[in-house]
């Protein structure tokens, strides 16, 4: 995965400018999730413990930190992220269009119209979508959290992880192993799509003349229901995920709760920390989702990104013929 | 009556391509047209076959004046053969149900049997991508069996030979033969050699018809 990777970026020679890229947008959420935390427990104490000034100081905090927070994740799309990758996307759109016009003619006439196509306006979006940036956000934001929970109360800690193991390794089996193959299959029928409706175009006077139209219609409806039933397949293992994870979600936050209640009687536990636990969690779960998520978008791109390093490597007429 | 064309005018953006033609094609007739390349014989074509909406004039094919109908009475053959991916047999087809005799009989026509017959998947061969697959001469040859299958009363031919060497324009030209005999023939090029076998032909210059 992250060889396929580094392919495409050596081609557009701008590796470290996305690794910079991800190192800088990869701190937002653990910031959110800590200032939330912060916020919760520094709260709920000073209520507990009747301290006013305690709540205001928080909250004057919470405000500007979360301002900052703001600033920053917006500076750093607008100034940064979103120029870089809409730039480093039309480097690519070009060198993949000059590699696949010096290819022999043979090469270009053994694929689907529609192939070149799908490589030229799909596959090239893949390397840059947002599902990497998200990885590492997700990544850096549970390394964190648990950290952060450990910190607080190991057996709190424990909890919550015995219910995010089972929720990734459930997503990893369930859904994202299965989506390289089927997207690979999507982008296969989207690309005989394209090429059948290319061939309505091209072909419009034979279909016209030998009354053809309903053939070429049928063949453009079958492919358009291949297309569908591939986006289908997709669509029917993402709706499985999203109906069965939250389980875990639910089943591990309402044990913490009942278990939390003993220790928070016993003066173990505050409810302030608790608080800024569920946030700690917060940062846990919902990133352990935007990590599969991302990985399942990542694979699922990833027929996309080598199909585009195979085009980029194929040999050019130039260097077959010197 | 073959064709009847009848103050025929056509003009792309404002530039007149045809100016007030009038033309009559008797049954089973053959009439041949010359012009320079870009002179609106390819247009005339389109016209009477029903491709292009008329602007102003009349066209009759076969009786039929309505463009659909003039379409069911019109077989045309381009330059370049337009081949879809799909095999050898639906390419003559259109996805038409037919007679395998019928089939059989166009390509036999249309000079195919002997190559067909060397291929593994005989009719059922794929073309390939666009036509990829297949020489000029054979595509051509496919399209020629397409419309020799359609067994319409005209024929229109728009310089079906001008892209191909002369090996191969010889097998295309008894394929064509073989298309229009007895047929209401328009064949259309920019050289006169190419328009043996017509009982007249016509030049197309400056938008109007003229006998040389």
């Amino acid at each position: 995965m992250f060889r396929e990777m580094s392919k495409i970026l050596k081609t557009i020679n701008s590796g470290w400018r996305f690794v910079f890229l991800i190192l800088l947008r990869s701190p937002v959420n653990i910031a959110m999730t800590f200032v939330n935390a912060f916020f919760l427990q520094q709260a709920f104490n000073g209520i507990m413990q009747n301290n006013s000034r305690q709540l205001i100081n928080t909250c004057v905090i919470f405000g500007i930190a979360s301002l900052c927070i703001f600033l920053y994740n917006g500076s750093v799309w607008s100034v940064y992220a979103a120029p870089l990758v809409t730039k480093m996307e039309g480097t690519l759109r070009i060198k993949l269009f000059r590699k696949i016009s010096s290819l022999s003619y043979e090469k270009i006439e053994a694929l689907p119209q529609g192939e070149w196509l799908t490589r030229l306006n799909i596959d090239v979006q893949m390397p840059f979508s947002e599902s990497w940036p998200h990885t590492a956000v997700a990544v850096v934001n549970i390394c964190v959290s648990l950290y952060l929970l450990w910190c607080l109360d190991t057996a709190v800690f424990g909890w919550i992880l015995l219910f995010v193991i089972p929720h990734i390794a459930f997503g990893q089996l369930l859904i994202a192993r299965a989506m390289p193959g089927l997207n690979k299959k999507s982008l296969a029928a989207m690309a005989q799509n394209t090429d059948e409706l290319t061939t309505l175009v091209t072909c419009a006077d034979v279909a016209a003349l030998y009354d053809g139209q309903e053939y070429f219609m049928k063949r453009f409806e079958k492919s358009s229901r291949d297309l569908l039933q591939a986006n289908m397949k997709m669509h029917a293992r993402n709706a499985l995920g999203t109906g069965i994870l939250p389980l875990f979600g639910l089943g591990g936050y309402l044990t913490l709760l009942i278990v939390s209640s003993g220790w928070i009687a016993e003066g173990r536990l505050t409810f302030g920390d608790l608080t800024a636990a569920f946030s700690y969690r917060g940062g846990v779960l919902p990133g352990a989702l935007m990590l599969i998520n991302s990985l399942i978008s990542i694979q699922a791109g990833m027929a996309g990104i080598r199909r585009l390093n195979v085009t980029l490597a194929e040999e050019t007429e130039e260097s077959i013929y010197g | 009556m073959g064709i009847i064309v009848e103050d025929l005018s056509f003009s792309y953006e404002g530039n007149h391509v045809l100016d007030h033609i009038n033309l009559t094609v008797q049954s089973g007739e053959t009439i041949g047209i010359i012009g320079v390349s870009g002179g609106g014989k390819s247009t005339l074509l389109k016209l009477i076959s029903g491709l292009y909406d008329l602007q102003s004039g009349k066209i009759f094919v076969m009786g039929a004046q309505n463009f659909i109908d003039r379409r069911k009475n019109v077989a045309l053959v381009l330059q370049n053969a337009a081949l879809f991916p799909a095999s050898i047999r639906d390419n003559i087809t259109c996805g038409h149900e037919m007679e395998e005799s019928l089939i059989c009989h166009a390509c036999e026509a249309a000079q195919l049997t002997d190559w067909i017959n060397t291929l593994p998947d005989k009719l059922d061969t794929f073309v390939g991508e666009r036509g990829g697959k297949v020489s000029g001469g054979q595509a051509q040859r496919i399209a020629i069996a397409r419309a020799i299958a359609k067994n319409a009363p005209v024929v229109l031919l728009d310089e079906p030979t001008s892209a191909l060497d002369n090996d191969t324009s010889a097998a295309v030209i008894t394929a064509l033969d073989e298309l229009t005999k007895g047929k209401t023939v328009l064949h259309i090029s920019h050289r006169s050699e190419t328009l043996t076998g017509c009982t007249r032909v016509l030049r197309l210059e400056g938008g109007r018809l003229y006998v040389p």
